[in-house]
């Protein structure tokens, strides 16, 4: 079948040696920037592009997208050990990843997460292979409308993830929301609330603001408390996850990868909000919700596979129609521009060695990353026995630096200031943050699309219900806000009642 | 019945974490409704720039007033006291990069971000501190400066 | 006679009073993209930075100073010393368009002066197939029976992408609604799903061949190679069309101009080497080099333009 003919090919690219080692190159790269705060895969991607113009075109990419998904698992590493979120998508591990660190388990936190981000990774792989055009063209039946309603899914979602006070939850969300805005309106080229500044114009970088909010401020506070100083607050039990830690997470792993993999289809959607959306449906399934937060591996173990699967389908979009769906892969596409390669349809049929070679080359990445990772683990819980008053200045450093080379910008490194005042203030108030980064995230998407949406249906507001994607979404929305407020009231009732 | 610390007194209650989180959220949706007044509205069909902002601010001085008064009804315990020390230190650290990693290049701006970042914490372990200093700014000249080729000076320019 | 000698003597004692600048570069250029890595401009920096480190025999390194829709770039490099050592390569829309939209920190004319333009954009008009014309006449006659209800993508406010748009209302005298975009990847991406209608961009070429839109015009003056059945907007019947775009190279103002004319004739010396015309135009730009005058010619020549046309069509933003 031509299917195992391309296969073919594609293990023929990748397995030259010269290629094999651009991919060993690439994906060990991306683990340490992911693993580093605050230097993410674009920015290295940016410095590595003019590099690759030496390079022969398929090695160059396969060594670019190496980086991509290598960052996602290096992401996961400072999210569980240090509450850095290195992407957006890793916000979500910060959470119960973190705790479990606190717990003494780091490392059956990472382990599970690479694991979990390979199995993803290896399903993702095979979608693409089997379904790329099908994926890709149910991704283009979402309009604007269709966006809008998703994206109103994904705030709701938010909501639910919170653990403590739902109002104190909802205020940081449209906090979030509100940041998001500001930057230069889509729809008019007007700019909100950028104050003559510059830098603003483009919007708040989700880099200063996240290691403001959570690099920053979790410094200061840890300073502050000198029982806290110590990461680790209970002794390290053992490298590995329990059985019962397998038990609990394969239908997390399998539910994450399904949702990634969807998600990850839709130019704009991604690995975000299939990252936010898989932790929420694991809290909303679980026998034991209320302990999300504290430690949980389901809250790990999901959202690492949703966001590796998604990764991976983000490439499907590029590769199948020339389009970037985030800016890693714009940076793709310039690294193929500056090969002459214009990416678009004719891109499968004229380079296939290129296309089905990238295809493969995500597959032995993946493998590579496993087999790079899994016994790292043992030294990354040893570095968490360092004095926290040394790694602190480690950490702070590589935050400032990373934001730094995002845009040769000292105005966003005093960003990371203004932002570690407000996350300080944050954990004193007792405000999560991870409500506030999803609002900053999709906020300034759902208006757009709200907008757009309005603007090509010519001002007529049925569109929203008309299109059938939209309709599921809104109806979905719904129900998930009336789980989501119904025991709230019920709870207000029960009070009420015993007064 | 209350969450948190039990009831509190009159005066920690103006500093308990919901009242004082209400004024925040209170504060900001005012700052930003005056500087959205002149942000033009538009129609309801073809929403203008001023929609979006105006629209959140309003929900956000809603919920912060909700917030307050959960604060003034001793919802939660009062703030603990602001740490200092750190909070000034490491925030005049990142300043200090900020200010003059272009003018000063990596290595003093580095040293300097962490030796200040450092008189943050009451401890003094000078030896050990100098030696991890050097040792993180030499992996930052090699990896940055060199390796990854970022136009960032050495030394002072 | 005698006069004219004598005024070639003087001036052959003054070429050998050898100009400061005789042994520029003497230490590596700074050449600032206004730009991130992979994006417009910076593909044009790229392929003329190693024959110009080659020519000179000194590194020219690009920094990428990213935003604002190039206002950043364009103002650092406003700010930098006129040594001869740091230089300005950037897409047009800074410094033509952008000034009628909006206060920008800086002035194209005063604080800058022109080397040489470096490459020319292609861009096609492409339509969804959906929409059933063949010719940009059909185009237009379709556009005059359904006023308001085709929509055109752009990659933003204030782009050159919704320029071409609005050029085309202008002179074909049409009611197309714009829909601006976030960058020419989302508007790409609708336009193929149909929720927009008509493009006017670069990134449509690959679809035009692969037949996914059909692509009506070109938006140049010759006809791309590629595509020897697609006309010229004027040979599609619109004399009147303009719409150009380009990249070009500047200075801040102060650069002595013995360097800015040296720099200029090696870029027109490299526009003609066939390695960075393919280079250029597998990614759809064309190489072009041209005299520091012919360049400061043409920049006023697009700025009165642009701000003519924004102006008739009250184009605005705050």
């Amino acid at each position: 079948m031509d299917l195992f003919a391309n296969l073919a090919l594609g293990f023929s690219v990748i397995f030259s040696p010269t290629t094999l080692l651009f991919c060993l190159v690439g994906v060990v790269l991306g683990t340490a920037i992911g693993v580093l705060p605050g230097l993410g895969p674009v920015a290295t991607m940016a410095l590595l592009l003019p590099v690759t113009y030496y390079l022969p075109p398929e090695g160059a990419l396969i060594m670019l997208a190496g980086i991509y998904y290598g960052a996602q698992y290096g992401g996961s590493t400072t999210a569980i050990l240090v509450n850095l979120p290195g992407e957006s998508s890793s916000v979500i591990t910060c959470l119960d990843g973190h705790a479990m660190a606190k717990n003494g388990r780091a490392g059956a936190a990472l382990a599970i997460a690479a694991l979990g981000s390979f199995f993803a990774g290896c399903v993702a792989t095979v979608a693409i292979v089997l379904f790329a055009p099908p994926l890709s063209a149910m991704a283009q039946q979402f309009g604007p409308a269709d966006y809008f309603s998703l994206m109103l899914l994904g705030l709701i979602t938010a909501v639910v993830l919170a653990r403590g006070s739902l109002l104190k939850a909802l205020a940081m969300i449209v906090l979030g929301l509100l940041l998001g805005i500001v930057g230069t309106d889509v729809n008019t080229g007007t700019a909100r609330y950028t104050f003559g500044i510059g830098m603003l114009f483009d919007g708040i970088g989700f880099v200063p603001l996240a290691m403001g909010l959570f690099g920053v401020a979790e410094i200061i506070h840890n300073l502050a408390n000198p029982e806290r100083r110590d990461l680790v607050t209970a002794k390290v039990k053992g490298l590995w996850p329990t059985r019962e830690d397998f038990r609990a997470a394969w239908p997390a792993v399998l539910r994450g990868t399904g949702l990634g993999t969807l998600l990850g289809c839709l130019p704009g959607g991604g690995a975000t909000l299939s990252a936010f959306s898989s932790y929420t449906l694991e809290k909303k399934v679980s026998r034991y919700p209320e302990k999300f937060g504290t430690g949980v591996i389901e809250g790990v173990a999901a959202p690492e596979s949703a966001n590796n699967a998604a990764s991976q389908t983000s490439f499907i979009p590029m590769l199948t129609l020339g389009i970037p769906s985030n800016s890693v892969m714009a940076m793709m596409i310039g690294g193929m521009m500056i090969h002459g390669i214009v990416p678009g349809p004719l891109v499968m049929t004229e380079r296939p060695e290129l296309f089905w070679g990238m295809i493969v080359s995500m597959w032995v990445g993946n493998l590579m990353l496993l087999v790079f990772n899994l016994p790292m683990i043992g030294m990354w819980v040893r570095m968490l026995l360092l004095p926290y008053r040394l790694l602190a200045l480690a950490i702070l450093f590589f935050c400032c630096i990373g934001v730094y080379s995002l845009n040769n910008s000292a105005t966003e490194v005093l960003f990371i200031a203004f932002f570690g005042v407000v996350g300080y203030l944050f954990i004193r108030l007792e405000c999560e943050p991870a409500p506030l980064l999803l609002g900053f995230i999709l906020g300034p998407l759902m208006e757009a699309n709200l907008r757009r949406a309005l603007l090509l249906s010519r001002g007529d507001p049925m569109v929203f219900i008309e299109r059938p994607i939209s309709l599921g979404l809104l109806i979905a929305s719904a129900v998930l806000l009336l789980f989501v407020i119904l025991p709230v009231v019920g709870k207000m009732r029960e009070t009420a009642f015993q007064e | 019945m209350q969450v948190g610390s039990g009831q509190a007194g009159g005066r920690s209650r103006l500093l308990s974490q919901d009242f004082l989180a209400g004024l925040f959220f209170c504060t900001v949706a005012l700052v930003g409704l005056w500087v959205a007044r002149d942000y033009p509205v538009g129609t309801a069909m073809r929403i203008d720039t001023g929609v979006f902002p105006r629209l959140l601010c309003w929900t956000l001085l809603l919920l912060g007033i909700g917030i307050l008064v959960n604060g003034l009804r001793g919802s939660t315990g009062p703030v603990g006291r602001l740490a200092l020390r750190p909070f000034f230190f490491v925030l005049l650290a990142v300043i200090f990069f900020g200010l003059f990693i272009e003018k000063l290049g990596m290595v003093i701006t580095v040293a300097g971000l962490m030796v200040i970042a450092s008189l943050g914490s009451p401890e003094r372990h000078w030896r050990v501190l100098a030696v991890f200093v050097a040792l993180v700014v030499t992996a930052a000249v090699v990896i940055f400066a060199w390796g990854l080729g970022l136009p960032i000076p050495v030394w002072p320019v | 006679m005698f006069s004219r000698s004598l005024l070639m003597a003087a001036g052959l004692a003054l070429a050998f009073a050898a100009p400061a600048n005789a042994d520029w570069p003497e230490k590596p250029v700074r050449i600032i993209v206004p730009y991130a890595p992979g994006g417009s401009g910076d593909n044009t920096a790229r392929a003329y930075q190693d024959k110009l480190s080659e020519k000179f025999g000194q590194q020219f390194v690009i920094e990428n100073r990213g935003g604002a829709a190039g206002a950043i770039g364009i103002e650092a490099a406003s700010k930098a010393e006129g040594d001869g050592y740091t230089f300005l390569q950037t897409p047009m829309g800074g410094l033509v368009i952008l000034p009628h939209l909006r206060n920008v920190p800086y002035d194209p004319f005063e604080d800058f002066k022109p080397v040489s333009r470096t490459a020319e954009t292609v861009a096609a008009m492409a339509v969804h197939p959906s929409l059933g014309v063949n010719t940009v006449k059909e185009f237009i006659a379709l556009a005059k029976e359904k006023p308001g209800e085709i929509f055109f993508g752009s990659a933003g406010q204030g782009t050159i992408t919704q320029m071409r748009g609005e050029v085309l209302k202008d002179v074909a005298g049409i009611d197309i609604v714009h829909v601006p975009y976030r960058g020419s990847g989302e508007a790409l991406n609708d336009l193929l799903a149909g929720h927009v209608q008509v493009n006017f961009e670069g990134n449509v070429l690959p679809h035009g061949k692969a037949g996914t839109l059909k692509l009506l015009a070109f938006i140049s003056d010759e006809r791309h190679p590629d595509f020897p059945d697609v006309p010229t907007m004027k040979e599609a019947g619109l004399e009147n069309y303009e719409a150009p775009s380009w990249h070009g190279m500047l200075a801040p103002k102060g650069t002595p101009d013995d360097i800015i004319k040296k720099l200029s004739d090696a870029l027109i010396e490299i526009s003609q080497t066939p390695e960075v015309k393919k280079r250029l135009i597998d990614v759809g730009l064309m190489a072009r080099g041209e005299t520091p005058e012919q360049m400061g010619a043409v920049m006023k020549q697009h700025y009165d333009l642009f701000g003519d046309l924004i102006k008739r069509l009250d184009i605005k933003i705050q």
